[in-house]
Formats: C-alpha cells, sequence, structure tokens
C-alpha cells in the first residue's frame, strides 16, 4: 500500500543527500586549501557552514514533525532517528572542516615543514569514509557501512603517524614548534572527520537492522 | 505453517512466570478455521497485547481464554489452554470458576441497568457476600464485607474518587469512560487472577483512554492481564509483552519494544508501519 508518508521519508532522504553533499564539499574545499595553498577557497568553506547550520535545523524540525505527526514504528522509526543523528554528524564534520580551514588560514602564511603527504592520504581516506557512509544509507547496504567501518583503524594510524614525524620536527627545532601544532591539529580534524562518518554507518547498520554495533558491541562480525 | 509457529523462541523466560499457556490451539466457526495452530505463554503480572488486522482472529484467541466461545454453537475449540499448569477445556472443569479465575472487560461498557454499587456488588453477591445489616444464606461468613470490596473494586478500577458520593446513583449517569471503568471495578471485585480487555478504549475519547491506559499499568501488579487492541501506538505504550496475529496464524510474538522497533518478520513490519492493512 503507497502511503503518503512514504513522500515524507522521501523528503528527508533528499534532505541528508543535500546535506552530505555540503560537508563533502566542504572537506573537499578545506583540503585543497591546505595542499594547493589558496586561501580564497577558505573563505568559502566558512560560508558554506552556514549553509549546512541551517540545514541541520531545518532536518531536525523535518524528523520531529515526522515523529510527531506519524508515530512512526520499525524500520520507519529506525530511519528517522538514525536520520536525527547523522544529521547531527554531518554538521559536526561540517564544523570540522571549518577548523581546518582555519588551521589552513595560518599554515599558507609560512613556508611548509616538509611536502604533506600523510595528511593529504588522511584527507581522502575520511572523504571517503562520509560518502560512503552515505552510499550504504540511501543503498541500504549493510558491507559498505562495515566496510566504514574497518577504515577508521588506518585513518587513526596516520593519525599518529603524522603526530609522531612531527614531534620528532619539534623536539629538533622549537622554531617548528607552532607551524608544526597547526598540522598536528589537521590531521586530529580528519580523524574526527573519520569518527563521525565511522558514527554514520554504524547508525546505518541499525537502520537497516535494527542492531546495534556501536562501542563494538559485537565485532563488526557479519550476521 | 507449523514451523512458522513454533520458530519463535517464546519471550517469556522463566516457566514459572507462565500464568496461562496456549498449546497447538485451533478453533473452527463451522467449517472455517479462525485460529491456526496457536502457541502463546502468557506471563504474569504483566501486559500481553494481541494485534493484528481485523479478521485474524484476535478477539476469537482471547474469548477463549476464559471460555466466552463455549456460547457460540458453531464454535470447535482444539488443543490446550493452561491456567496455571490446568487445561481449562479439560473434563473436570467447572466453567463459572474458569470465569471467576479469568475476568473479562468488553469493548462496549456494559453496565447493568442498577446502581453504581449494585453493578459492582453484583458478582459479589451471586458469590456469598452479603451487606453489613443483611442476611447470608451461606452462613454469614462474608457479612460485612461486601462494602468493603466493593470500595476496593471502585479504588482499583480508579474509579472510587468519582462516584463516591454518589453509590446509589443509576449507573448509566456516568460518562463512557466512568462506564468502562465501572465494568473493570466489577470484573475486578471478585479477585480473578487474569484479565482480558477486548478493545476496551475503542469507544473512549483520548482523555478516558488515558485513564484506563494508566489503570492497566496499575493493575499489572495485582492480575495478568491480555488485550486485544486496534491502536498499535496503545499497544506499544502498555505491553510488555506482543503476539502479531494475522488470518489465524500467530506470525510473531516477543518483547513490544522489540516488536516496536526492530521485528523479527518482514510481515509484522509491514503490519504496523501501515504498509497493509
Amino acid at each position: 500500500m503507497k502511503r503518503h508518508f512514504d513522500e515524507e521519508l522521501k523528503k528527508l532522504n533528499k534532505q541528508l543527500l543535500k546535506m552530505s553533499a555540503l560537508v563533502e564539499g566542504s572537506i573537499g574545499r578545506s583540503v585543497k586549501a591546505l595542499v594547493e595553498r589558496k586561501a580564497d577557497l577558505i573563505e568559502e568553506v566558512i560560508k558554506s557552514d552556514k549553509a549546512i547550520n541551517m540545514l541541520e535545523i531545518e532536518i531536525d524540525e523535518l524528523c520531529l514533525r515526522l515523529l510527531a505527526l506519524h508515530q512512526p514504528t520499525a524500520i520507519d522509526l529506525r530511519f528517522i532517528t538514525s536520520a536525527m543523528k547523522i544529521n547531527n554528524d554531518l554538521e559536526r564534520i561540517g564544523d570540522q572542516a571549518v577548523n581546518i580551514a582555519e588551521r589552513t588560514q595560518e599554515i599558507i602564511k609560512q613556508p611548509l615543514l616538509k611536502p604533506l603527504i600523510d595528511i593529504p592520504r588522511m584527507a581522502v581516506l575520511a572523504q571517503k569514509m562520509v560518502k560512503d557512509s552515505i552510499d550504504a544509507l540511501v543503498n541500504k547496504d549493510e558491507s559498505l557501512a562495515r566496510d566504514v567501518c574497518k577504515r577508521d583503524d588506518k585513518v587513526d594510524n596516520l593519525h599518529h603517524q603524522v603526530f609522531r614525524e612531527l614531534l620528532t620536527y619539534m623536539i629538533q627545532d622549537s622554531k617548528t614548534i607552532t607551524m608544526a601544532v597547526e598540522l598536528i591539529l589537521v590531521g586530529r580534524h580528519l580523524e574526527r572527520i573519520a569518527d563521525h562518518a565511522t558514527n554514520i554507518a554504524e547508525d546505518v547498520i541499525y537502520f537497516i537492522h535494527g542492531k546495534d554495533i556501536r562501542h563494538h558491541l559485537e565485532k563488526y562480525t557479519f550476521v | 505453517m507449523v514451523d512458522k509457529v513454533t520458530s519463535h523462541q517464546s519471550p517469556v523466560t522463566s516457566k514459572k512466570d507462565v500464568r496461562i499457556s496456549i498449546r497447538n490451539l485451533n478453533i473452527w466457526y463451522a467449517n472455517t478455521q479462525v485460529i491456526k495452530n496457536v502457541r502463546l505463554d502468557i506471563e504474569k503480572n504483566r501486559v500481553t497485547a494481541i494485534i493484528g488486522p481485523s479478521g485474524c482472529g484476535k478477539s476469537t484467541l482471547i474469548r477463549t481464554i476464559n471460555r466466552m466461545n463455549d456460547i457460540i454453537p458453531d464454535a470447535k475449540v482444539k488443543g490446550e489452554i493452561l491456567l496455571d499448569g490446568k487445561n481449562i477445556y479439560g473434563d473436570d472443569i467447572d466453567v463459572v470458576e474458569v470465569r471467576k479465575r479469568v475476568g473479562m472487560v468488553f469493548q462496549k461498557s456494559n453496565p447493568f441497568p442498577k446502581s453504581i454499587f449494585e453493578n459492582v456488588a453484583y458478582g459479589l453477591k451471586i458469590n456469598g457476600f452479603i451487606s453489613a445489616g443483611g442476611r447470608s444464606a451461606s452462613g454469614g461468613k462474608k457479612k460485612g464485607q461486601l462494602m468493603e470490596r466493593v470500595e476496593q473494586s471502585l479504588k482499583d478500577a480508579a474509579l472510587w474518587k468519582e462516584v463516591k458520593d454518589r453509590l446509589g446513583d443509576s449507573a448509566f449517569d456516568l460518562s463512557g469512560g466512568q462506564q468502562q471503568r465501572l465494568c473493570i471495578a466489577r470484573a475486578l471485585a471478585i479477585e480473578p487472577e487474569v484479565v482480558l480487555f477486548d478493545e476496551p478504549c475503542s469507544a473512549l475519547d483520548p482523555t478516558a483512554t488515558a485513564k484506563i491506559e494508566e489503570l492497566i499499568q496499575k493493575l499489572k501488579k495485582k492480575y495478568t492481564i491480555i488485550i486485544v487492541t486496534h491502536n498499535m501506538q496503545q499497544a506499544a505504550r502498555i505491553s510488555d509483552f506482543c503476539a502479531f496475529l494475522m488470518l489465524g496464524e500467530l506470525i510473531e510474538f516477543d518483547k513490544t519494544d522489540k516488536i516496536f522497533t526492530a521485528p523479527s518478520e518482514k510481515v509484522t513490519e509491514d503490519y504496523i508501519t501501515g504498509r497493509f492493512g
């Protein structure tokens, strides 16, 4: 039976996709600004964050309205509650992109300590995790969502690597501290983006199966 | 069909918590089978809801639990319903005794055309209770307890405060919601172990419904409750366990929160999300 409610759910799905596209764009631009040292992109990231924040509120309002008016159950309920959490994670990812842009503002004022290698690698991984977690939501693809969860370790490892390497620079020459700390923070922001993408992937699995795998409850085994 | 029914583990974990155990129950009206091989454990001091589309056999199933189907000439029942381990369809069973232990509240409130007091006292009087000044056929053992029991039943049904100064008024002077609570008080008066509710709120407004729901939550401390409801949100709000019935088959039986957040069967999900029906 076709329900009017399905149209509303489709609208929510569409809004989430719009949010995700804005956020992915922000990560891309913030990292590009860093790697290619482009100040104009920084402004764009900060500007688009306002749109992301407004959309977050819109999506939350839509979810609350659907909960109040339709009193959804089962998969509908799981979709809406997951959407609320995913919405929040996406907005936080947007904030991290702004943080990266703000760090970049400082970084590009000075010459680099060394060519950037691991940070762009982290950026590619984190960006792909965000994209795939949302693809998993749209296509109800459980295995893709689980794969996103697994990839978080790779980003964590790179994050540690970046930190260790920059630490050696700081120990050798205290003049590098300001620059190194900025880069360590960029690494930290990218690592947080990957964490938020993992949260989204976990919510996607809950939405599909009603199984909560957060905090390694189920050790990511297939069931 | 049989595999499907037995494939679900009963959510009732301990055998000693089971008050009613329905075993391989089949019911026919003439040649039409309306309940098909249902197995269901009802836990004591819990609310078990039975949901399902119209005509799925919900009311038939609940009526079987206090043998109300006996009065339907064409009805044939096969299988067992164990009340505290004893089959209520056994040969040596006194139906009146069963109905004393398993009370029932119906969809439409049906008070007797008598006073509020008499409505509650009726069943008690039949069972030998008499008022303080009256005479007892059974030797007056229960003398003086009648008023006490009527008061307690009205209190249990959350009606006492509203009627205590007008016990002599006709039951028909009460509002729809009050009449339904009066019927609940009447059912509680003879101290049953189990109370069956067949769509108790379908004729009530949201405020009266909220009162009955609140009451059911309180009653489960003393009684075992089974409720048939068309209102899915009501089942979600007040029950601990939920059985989903379709075309006479038990499709899924689980804890209510599981049924309404992540049911195991696709057909349960389709029903509770309104994708069919």
